[in-house]
Formats: C-alpha cells, structure tokens, sequence
C-alpha cells in the first residue's frame, strides 16, 4: 500500500519538473531575444549616433574651410580639424589646378574652372590617424560621412570707361530742360576732384553720335568728361550679362516681385558700407532712398523723391529718373541696356550722374576677395 | 557819347543776359495744373520797336526772337537793343504756328526751343502740327512726330486728329521720320500696332525703323509679337536689334532668360500652345 503511495507521489513530482523545464524554456528564449534586440538596438543607436558625429564633423570641417577662404580666399591645401573625438580631413583645391575635369567641358583645369574651388571634408568617428592623416586604427563603432562644397571666387575687377554706360546704342533717350549733369570727370565723394582721369560721361559700345543727336544743343553742357562736352564716346563692349551674373550671386537684399517698390537704406551710404542689392523685377524708389554697393535690376529702373548712391547700378532695362522730390545722385557709374517706352533715360529736375572712382574703389575692395557657396552635398 | 554808348552797352547786355536765363517758370494757377511761363521781351533796336518771345539768345547772328506776328527775327548784337520789358508769360499765349514754322529753323537751338514751348502748350498748340507733319523738313517732320507722342496720352483727341497723317508719315522717305511714326502711331493706340510694327519689321531696310518696331512690340504686351521676334532673331546679326530682341521677349513674358536665343526658343516652343488663345496659332 505504503509503497504504491509512495510510488505514485515519485511520478507526480517527476511530471511537475518536466512541466516546469518546458515552461522555463520559452521563458528563456524569450528573455534571450529580448536580450539580443536590446543588444541589436544599442548596437545600432551607437552606429546611427556614431554616423550623425560623422555627418556634423564632416560638415563643420567644410564649414571651417568656408571660415578660412572668407578670411584668406587664396587659401588652399589640407588640414585635419578634430572636435573632441570625431575628425574632418579637409582639403582645400582650385579647380583650375587639380588636374581633373570639373566642369566636364572635356579641357582640364581650363579657364572655365579657374573662379571655383573645391571643398572636401571628410569626418570620421573613432577612426585614429596619425600626422600625416592616414588611418592607423578604428574601432569597432566607427563611421564615415563626405560634405562637399563648391564655392565661386569674387574677383570684381570692373573696369570703367564712362559715367553711364548705353549697352545698347540705338537706344532712345528723353532729356527734359538741363537741371542735370552726366560727369565724367573723376569726382571724389566730397566732391573734390579725383585722382583718375576723366572717363567718357557717357560711354556706348558703338555709333555715339545716335545718343548725341538726341541732345538739345543747350544740353550739350550737360554730359562732360573726356572728349568735352557733349562727352559722349564709343567704348568697350561690356558683357553686363556676364558681370550681372556674377553679382547677383553676392546679393543680400532683393527684391524678388515683377515689380517691387523700396524707400529707404541700400546698404550705409553715410559709413560707406555696401551692400550688393538684387531686384528680379521692376524697381520703384520712392520716398528717400540713400545707399552704397551695387544695386542689380533685372528689370526698369525708376526713381522718385531723393537719392543718393555711391557705387554701380546695373539696370537690364530702362532708367528713369522723375523729377521733384529731391536731387538725384550717382557717385560711381550706372550701366543700363537703356530701353523703355521711347524714352529710356529720362531726366527731371535736378540729377547728377557722377563717375567716381573713389566710391567704386570703396565699394570694390569691400565686396571682392570674398567667396561665395556654389554648391553643398553631404553623403 | 562815351556814356551813352556804355548805357547802350548796358542794356544790350541785360537783354542777352535775361535772355540767356530764359527760365520757364510755373504760374500756380488755383487748382487746376500750373501753366508753364515763357520770357516775354520789348525793346528797342536801332529805332525799331520789337516784341515777342526769345527763342535762342545764341543764335548765328544774333539773338532768335519770336515776334507778335509769329516770324522768327534774328537780332544782332550790334547796336545793342534797349530793353523796355522783360516779362513772363503763360506760353499759350506765343503763337502756335510760329513755333511749328520754328522747327524747321537752321537754328538748332530755335528748333530745340521751339519744340520745348510746343510740348509746353499742350494741347494749344496739337491743330498746328499739320504744317510740320507735312513738311518737306525730315527734321520738322520728326520733331513734330516726337510732340505727338508725348502728348498722345495727355490729350488723346486731338493727337489723335492727325493718325492719317501719321500713318502717311509710315512710308516717309527718311528713316528717322518712319521711325518717329511708327513710335508716334504706338503711341497713338491704334489696334493695328502689331501689325504694322511686325510689317516694318521684316520689310524696312533701316536698323533704326526695325529697332523701334522691337520696342514697340515689347511694350504692347500682346504675345503673339513673340513669333515675331524669334523669326526675326533667327537672322538678325545686329547686336542693338538683338539686344532690344531679348529686352523685348523679357517683357511680352515676364521671363528671364537674359540673351540666351536658345533658351528662349525652348521655353517658348514648350509654352506657345497654352500661353497664345486659339485664333494667335
């Protein structure tokens, strides 16, 4: 009896073990998957943090390179920048000098590369190098991430011939009375006489005498410079297309309406600090407009109330200057087409257009030797 | 006689200096828009009594007066005229058909001032336009043409009396004058702008007719000109025309494609269809 009790108490505990080992063993794969998948996902927060390290690493070296060429445009060559911890290996290349077909035109290093410099960066996470930036170890966690850049250099080399400058010879001109003064003559900003001589008042690349004829004979005193008055000469063709382009890329004011209206500041006329102002429209000036730098206009040009400018106006339509409001000047040079509505330059009231190279040189020396970002990619 | 000679020289010097200043100024008439003013003179000159209006006080010979009766008088410096009265006066007042008789004077500073007093008369002095817009002058024709479009957007109506004139003036001998016309006819607003403008395009032999034909066509905003322009592009070497081609083409559309033919041809070919209405294809 004893024993049968006894016998069957031994076979329910052996059940029971067997019952608990086969629920113990779901319990511990599933305690080892969890154990993986955190393992796993530490693993790849550790990879994603080491890569974003590498992203932001790679991209501050090119920022940095950025920071160089702002301060010394003809910098160039490599350097390592190391951020606690991560690394960027940047390099610094003229296009026109890295023996490789930038532009893909199929010429190396030609011309057409010569404004662009090339930025490589590229940032690394617990990757060791030594001095001369060749890897010598990288752990386990390690990432690798390229910015690339391309910056344009500023090289505002403006040569001037003329007060204002009449791209397009045959254009018509509408001068009312004689209150105003187109002056080739170098005239600095206080206006004593320059140091330069006397450049055409107006300038055109081609038959003058088309604009000539258009001045009353009493006008005639009215455009000076080289040549007497009225100072009206055939000069070099300038590509404005080419130059405008190359300006707009610099522009920190614009306008970008088919026909805006602005009073105020364009840059500090009074500290001489320019700005390179770009309209993609029209541009109407109202009210007082006082400013310094090169002012782009894709479109026409008008101008009422007073003012006051020191530097270049490229206008790619017509100019119109009206009358009342105050006087009009021009410290510097105006380059227009010179088309609109039969009367392309028309001038009330009291205007001055006046060449200097005083404010042309300020302006110049302050925006050129700069560069400016082409193209950014990061990978 | 040594006094009465500087006396002399005195008062010829205060006629040429008052006529030298010859200021146009501007009589504020209440409410309505001011009548510009115009120098007036009386004197005396070698026992003969003269007014009128000075025109250009260096004129070849002397001083170029306007007189009462509307003929253009040279006065010489020698004797010295005796100023009696140096006024200023409303310019509707000088004599309208003198002035347009003025713009064929050899004298380019008469012609330049009568034009300006002409401009300033407004529509005083439109009616007589006809002389000069018939005149054998190329010169006095254009200026008269040049007026018509000035004042063609202040006084529409009688600018507008002389459009057969005007389209007459179209097939003018001189290229200056057909191109004076044709901005005057622009001017005018006659419907058949385009037309006319596309005509003298392609069949005027002058660069100056053809250039003023371009502007005219970018500024009327109508976009079937486009064709126009980029066939006439397609041959067209003459760097103003092209110029005034693109300048063109960026106002009839609002596009900027600067002085890239290709670009525009491209952009224009894929937008033709949806931009043109159905009767411009």
């Amino acid at each position: 009896m004893n024993d049968r009790l006894h016998s069957s108490c031994g076979r329910r505990k052996g059940g029971a073990l067997i019952i608990a080992l086969a629920a113990a063993i779901p319990l511990l794969i599933a305690g080892g998957a969890l154990l993986t998948s955190v393992t796993q996902g530490r693993k790849s927060t550790e990879t994603s943090v080491a890569l974003a390290q590498a992203r932001d690493v790679a991209a501050s070296g090119a920022q940095d390179a950025l920071a160089q060429l702002a301060v010394n445009p003809n910098y160039r060559g490599s350097y390592q920048l190391s951020l606690a911890g991560p690394v960027a290996q940047v390099s610094v290349t003229a296009w026109d000098k890295d023996l490789v077909d930038n532009d893909g035109n199929g010429m190396v290093d030609d011309a057409g590369e010569a404004p662009f410099i090339g930025i490589v960066s590229s940032g690394t996470t617990n990757v060791a190098f030594d001095k001369y930036g060749l890897e010598i170890d990288r752990a386990t966690r390690h990432a690798r991430s390229f910015t690339e850049a391309v910056v344009q250099k500023v090289d505002l080399i403006v040569p001037i011939n003329q007060a204002a400058y009449i791209d397009d010879p045959l254009a018509s001109f509408k001068f009312s009375g004689t209150a105003f003064l187109i002056n080739g003559n170098d005239t600095n900003l206080d206006n004593t006489p320059g140091p330069q001589a006397a450049v055409a008042g107006i300038g055109t690349p081609g038959d003058p005498n088309d604009i000539v004829n258009q001045l009353s004979k009493a006008q005639e005193k009215c455009v000076i410079g080289k040549g007497g008055a009225p100072s009206v000469l055939g000069v070099a063709d300038i590509d404005m297309t080419a130059q405008i382009a190359a300006m707009t890329a610099l522009a920190t004011m614009t306008w970008n309406g088919p026909d805006d209206s602005y009073g105020g500041d364009i840059g500090d006329r009074t500290n001489m600090i320019p700005v390179v102002a770009h309209a993609k429209g029209n541009l109407n000036l109202n009210g007082n407009t006082n400013g310094c730098g090169i002012l782009i206009v894709d479109g026409d040009l008008t101008i009422n109330g007073s003012f006051d400018y020191a530097g270049f106006i490229y206008v790619s339509g017509a100019v119109t200057f009206n009358g009342g409001g105050g006087n009009k000047d021009l410290h510097g040079a105006l380059l227009t087409l010179g088309a609109v509505k039969g009367t392309d330059v028309r001038i009330n009231g009291t205007v001055q257009i006046q060449y200097s190279s005083q404010a042309l040189s300020i302006v110049t020396s302050q925006i050129s030797g700069g560069v400016t970002l082409v193209s950014w990619m990061q990978r | 006689m040594s006094a009465n000679h500087g006396c002399r020289t005195l008062a010829g010097a205060a006629l040429i200096g008052a006529l030298l200043g010859a200021p146009v100024a501007l009589a504020d008439d209440g409410p309505r828009a001011p009548v510009p003013m115009a120098d007036y003179v009386r004197f005396v000159v070698a026992g003969r009594e003269l007014s009128g209006w000075p025109l250009d006080p260096t004129a070849e010979g002397g001083c170029a007066l306007l007189v009462e009766g509307g003929a253009i008088e040279v006065i010489a410096d020698q004797p010295p005229p005796e100023l009696k009265e140096h006024t200023a006066r409303p310019v509707t007042e000088i004599p309208s058909p003198g002035l347009v008789a003025g713009l064929a004077h050899v004298d380019a500073g008469v012609r330049d001032r009568c034009e300006e007093l002409l401009v300033d008369q407004g529509a005083v002095a439109l009616p007589h336009l006809g002389a000069a817009l018939d005149d054998r002058s190329a010169e006095a024709c254009r200026r008269a043409l040049r007026i018509l479009v000035d004042q063609a957007a202040k006084f529409p109506k009688p600018a507008h009396a002389w459009l057969s004139r005007v389209r007459a003036n179209l097939g003018a001998d001189d290229e200056l004058v057909r191109e004076m016309a044709l901005r005057a006819y622009a001017a005018l607003g006659e419907e058949d702008v385009r037309e006319r403008c596309e005509d003298a395009l392609f069949r005027d032999a002058s660069i100056h007719v053809r250039h003023e034909a371009i502007v005219q066509l970018g500024r009327k905003g109508d976009l079937r000109a486009v064709d126009a322009i980029l066939k006439h592009l397609e041959e067209c070497g003459e760097r103003s025309l092209r110029l005034v081609s693109f300048d063109a083409l960026r106002r009839l559309t609002g596009r900027r494609f600067g002085r890239n033919e290709e670009q525009w041809r491209n952009w224009w070919s894929n937008h033709r269809e949806e931009l043109l209405p159905p009767s411009g294809g």
